[in-house]
């Protein structure tokens, strides 16, 4: 059994050259154990390209009993059903669904918003977390970035073994540039494979409005869900006095004095914000999970990402 | 402006930091934020609401500031001309003359009036003012600021001899020259007229003119020998009008005669009671007690209604003669002319051998005259009176000769000892009653309970007993040793006079207890001397120790304190300061500090309004 305590090297991954932020996430044995038993749950039946452990609307040859066809000639003489044509005088062959993979495609936000109280760093883990559920489950995974504009990052990685290749590409990440999530996910989106599964990491933060955006994504029949980045700063700030106050992503100033009433008055607008967010996925039956950035990894995926239905238990 | 305590302007140099934190509380910081959006509304939203925008960065400075200022105030107290108010010291005088026990309309004494205006004025004094007490009885009660106590521990002087006068307010008043006299009595003393023009003396009258009548004198007056005492007595009326009173004569409470008395106005009446056991069968007159004479029906000032007296045994005493084998024949025949003109009881002559003296001893004791006739006792008897013939001393000389006597020692009254010849005598130790060239031949002494004439010759050795001197020296032993002789204290006393003992006390050491009505107090004795010296007032009054006791009489005989009508009102003087204003009366730190905790409650409730 490995010991699991922290600084001690993950399970079966090789000391040297170990990408920064395994130092910093708790990949170790156990951990590995509990994202391996998750897996990334679909609420649309997506086709993919190879065989794999998840069922798709192809018939294949799986044990999974889908319909009935008449018998042509060529078709596999195993698979008529003699007792259909016992009762009918008619050939009938049974039909099988085919078990494929799905392509899941993370779309990691990386505008400026998401560097504020720890976002992005939640996000960087949270995404990689992911990542390894797609890639142990024979699912292909694509990794994007996006702003104000769709970055692929890395494409079609399949198998636990590319798992560094993944993180090695998420830890150099760089929250910068504003977000405008219509103009990143509209025409110009690069091409999908398929219809994949796009687990949309953000924290919705779009002067021109979020909802364009995710339209967008849903015309073009994706899968969705919607993981909301927040901070507890952002959630509730303590901060008294006089202040100029930055934009993050556009470096806007406004002087303010910051009161109890202020303060009050500013939770209640981003819990407005949290609730109309989560409203959006609900009506556009999408999986949402609201996840705290200072969280402890394990209950950001296991937890709050099951309770969003975003992964399940295999 | 002046301030009690400068020093606590040091909390002033607090304002810098509090200045330096605001300014720093004050400054802008930069803060960034994810999205500006949701700020900007809000922002724009309480701007529009908040109505002390321009003020309130400056409310949070001024509570501060203000409750800084309140607490340096109440640690240095200001005085600000108009606004505060100058700390004063008032002496309490109370005037305790007997007048002040007259009972009021309400039913209240006047003494017990001057108490509650006094209780009032300390009511309308400022916080910090100090007040005293004080009283012509001796009481004192010194300066202090805590009124309410001093105003809970006054209480109703008790009568003295004399009133206030000018001698009482001046040693007031020289606790300081901020200090103002405030007498509260029925009457302005003599001679203060400057001091009330000065303001240095307020007066806050009590009573009202009213008519009365009483005794204004009385005297119980006994010739030797008689079986009778004379109570002579004089009464006047202060009214308007003609006064009808019952006079009655009573002996240890008991009744025993009742008579009429008409009072003119202004006009003296002299009374006079006989007290013959002859005219009062039953009544025990004869064996002495406590005699009063009482104006019934009582009016408003009791005091003068009733006259007290000691009435002293009527009985002559019993008389034992100790002697060596035969008593002197010159000494019996002189105890026996005496027992033939009554001044000794019938049945009261004995004659016993000292070898029979300490058998008899415990029977003998106060009322008894006791002769040693040429014998020494081993020991002397505790009580009654004695006499001592041939008394051992230090030393006999031959024919001393005679120069001089004590003519104010009472055995020795109406006596001419001059050419008196002794062929030998001894010389004695104590208070020479007949001083020879050579020394005391004759010593007398008395305290309580014991009166003791020793003489150094025997009556055969001189011709004493062929003089008449011997005889009357016999009479004045036996009007004097077994009562007289036997008292430490006065039978007779004027009311709010000090109970001083005459002669030493019958205890050396240790309490005699004086008890007046349902008034007891512990006197401390020490070498047989009281060391205090309590006022009593009229009636009768006990004072009592390892079984002994002695009564004295006090009477208010004095025709000032009983004349209650209209007088001359005198100067009016400066009244009374205003009462203070209620806040005079807090103390000012307890003022400020609440007007802190309002302030930063005030403070605390904008806060949490989201105003400040």
């Amino acid at each position: 059994m490995h010991d699991s305590r922290p600084g001690v090297p993950p399970l079966g991954l090789p000391r040297p050259g170990l990408p920064a932020i395994l130092a910093v996430m708790p990949f170790d044995a156990r951990f590995l154990q509990t994202l391996e038993a998750l897996n990334l749950l679909a609420r649309r039946t997506l086709v993919g390209d190879d065989r794999a452990e998840r069922l798709t609307p192809r018939k294949g040859a799986s044990l999974e009993f889908a319909d009935y066809r008449r018998y042509t000639p060529g078709d596999e003489i195993r698979y008529i059903d003699w007792n259909v044509y016992a009762r009918h005088g008619s050939l009938f062959v049974k039909e099988f669904t085919a078990e494929e993979n799905i392509h899941v495609s993370i779309l990691l936000d990386t505008s400026r918003s998401m560097a504020f109280g720890g976002k992005f760093q939640a996000a960087q883990e949270l995404a990689a977390a992911l990542g390894y559920i797609g890639l142990s489950n024979y699912d292909t995974l694509s990794l994007f970035t996006f702003g104000h504009e769709v970055r692929p990052i890395k494409k079609f990685l399949r198998g636990k073994g590319r798992i560094f290749e993944l993180l090695s590409a998420i830890e150099p990440l760089q929250a910068d540039g504003e977000t405008d999530m219509k103009k990143a996910f509209g025409p110009s989106l690069p091409r999908l494979r398929g219809r994949s599964l796009i687990l949309l990491i953000t924290d919705f933060y779009d002067l021109g409005g979020y909802n364009g955006g995710i339209r967008e994504l849903l015309s073009q029949r994706f899968g969705i869900h919607l993981i909301h980045m927040v901070s507890r700063e952002e959630m509730s700030p303590f901060a008294r006095g006089r202040f100029s106050l930055i934009d993050l992503e556009t470096g806007k100033t406004r002087d303010a004095t910051l009161l109890p009433r202020t303060l009050a008055a500013y939770m209640r607008r981003f819990r407005a914000f949290c609730s109309e967010v989560e409203e959006f996925g609900r009506t556009h039956e999408l999986a949402y999970a609201r996840v705290m950035a200072d969280d402890p990894l394990e209950r950001r995926v296991v937890e709050i990402l099951r309770a969003g239905g975003i992964v399940e238990q295999r | 402006m002046s301030f009690d305590h400068p020093q606590g302007l040091w909390l002033l140099t607090l304002g810098i930091p509090i200045l330096a934190f605001h300014f720093y509380k004050g400054r802008i910081r930069k803060m960034p934020v994810p999205l500006l959006l949701f700020w900007e509304q809000i922002i724009v939203e309480e701007e529009r609401q908040s109505a002390f925008r321009r003020i309130r960065h400056w409310t949070s400075l001024l509570i501060s500031l203000g409750a800084l200022v309140l607490l340096t105030s109440a640690v240095s107290l200001p005085n600000v001309r108009g606004f505060t108010r100058p700390k004063a010291r008032y002496a309490l005088i109370f005037e305790s003359a007997p007048r002040m026990a007259a009972v009021e309309g309400g039913g209240r004494t006047r003494a017990e009036l001057a108490v509650d205006r006094a209780r009032e004025f300390l009511g309308t004094l400022a916080y910090g003012d100090q007040a005293s007490a004080l009283d012509r009885s001796g009481a004192r009660l010194p300066f202090t600021s805590d009124l309410a106590v001093l105003s809970a521990r006054l209480s109703v002087s008790r009568p003295s001899k004399d009133g206030v006068d000018r001698d009482l307010v001046l040693e007031a008043l020289a606790a300081g020259e901020d200090v103002v006299a405030v007498l509260f009595g029925d009457r302005l003393p003599p001679g203060v007229d400057d001091l009330l023009e000065n303001g240095r003396l307020r007066v806050v009258r009590v009573g009202s003119p009213r008519d009365n009548c009483g005794w204004v004198a009385g005297r119980l007056s006994r010739r030797a020998g008689e079986r009778s005492v004379t109570i002579a007595l004089q009464a006047e009326s202060f009214a308007a009008r003609s006064v009808e009173r019952d006079e009655v004569l009573s002996l240890n409470g008991r009744a025993l005669a009742r008579r009429k008395l008409a009072l003119a106005p202004a006009t003296p009446v002299e009374r006079e009671w006989v007290l013959d056991p002859a005219k009062f069968p039953g009544s025990r007159l004869e064996e002495g007690g406590l005699v009063e004479v009482a104006l019934e029906p009582a009016d408003a000032f009791p005091l003068d209604d009733v006259a007290s007296f000691v009435l002293p045994p009527l009985v002559p005493p019993p008389v034992i003669v100790f002697h060596p084998g035969e008593p002197s024949a010159v000494l019996m025949h002189a105890l026996e002319t005496l027992q033939a003109g009554g001044l000794i009881g019938g049945q009261s002559l004995s004659k016993a051998p000292i070898a029979r003296y300490e058998s008899l001893k415990s029977k003998l004791g106060e009322g008894w005259l006791i002769i040693f006739d040429r014998v020494a006792p081993p020991s002397l008897p505790d009580r009654g009176g004695v006499l001592l013939l041939g008394a051992p001393g230090t030393g006999a000389v031959e024919k001393p000769t005679v120069v001089d006597w004590a003519r104010e020692a009472p055995p020795n009254r109406r006596i001419d000892y001059g050419g008196l010849l002794i062929r030998k005598s001894r010389i004695l130790q104590g208070d020479p009653l007949i001083r020879a060239l050579e020394g005391p031949v004759a010593t007398w002494s008395a305290r309580g309970g014991r009166a003791l004439v020793e003489i150094g010759f025997a009556l055969e050795e001189s011709d004493i007993a062929a003089r008449p001197t011997f005889l009357l020296m016999l009479i004045n032993l036996i009007e004097w040793a077994p009562w007289r002789g036997l008292r430490s204290f006065p039978t007779q006393l004027a009311m709010g006079e000090p109970l001083r003992a005459e002669r030493p006390l019958w205890i050396e050491d240790g309490d005699l207890t004086f008890a007046q009505g349902d008034r007891a107090e512990r006197i401390p004795v020490s070498r047989g001397l009281a060391r205090t010296s309590p006022s009593a007032g009229p009636g009768f009054a006990r004072l009592g120790a390892v079984g002994r006791s002695e009564w004295v009489a006090v009477n208010l005989f004095d025709a000032a304190e009983s004349d209650f009508r209209e007088k001359p009102a005198g100067a009016a003087g400066i009244p009374l300061p205003p009462p203070a204003p209620w806040h005079a009366k807090v103390p000012y730190a307890f003022l400020a500090v609440v007007g802190v905790l309002t302030l930063l409650l005030a403070e605390w409730f904008l806060y949490h309004r989201g105003l400040i």
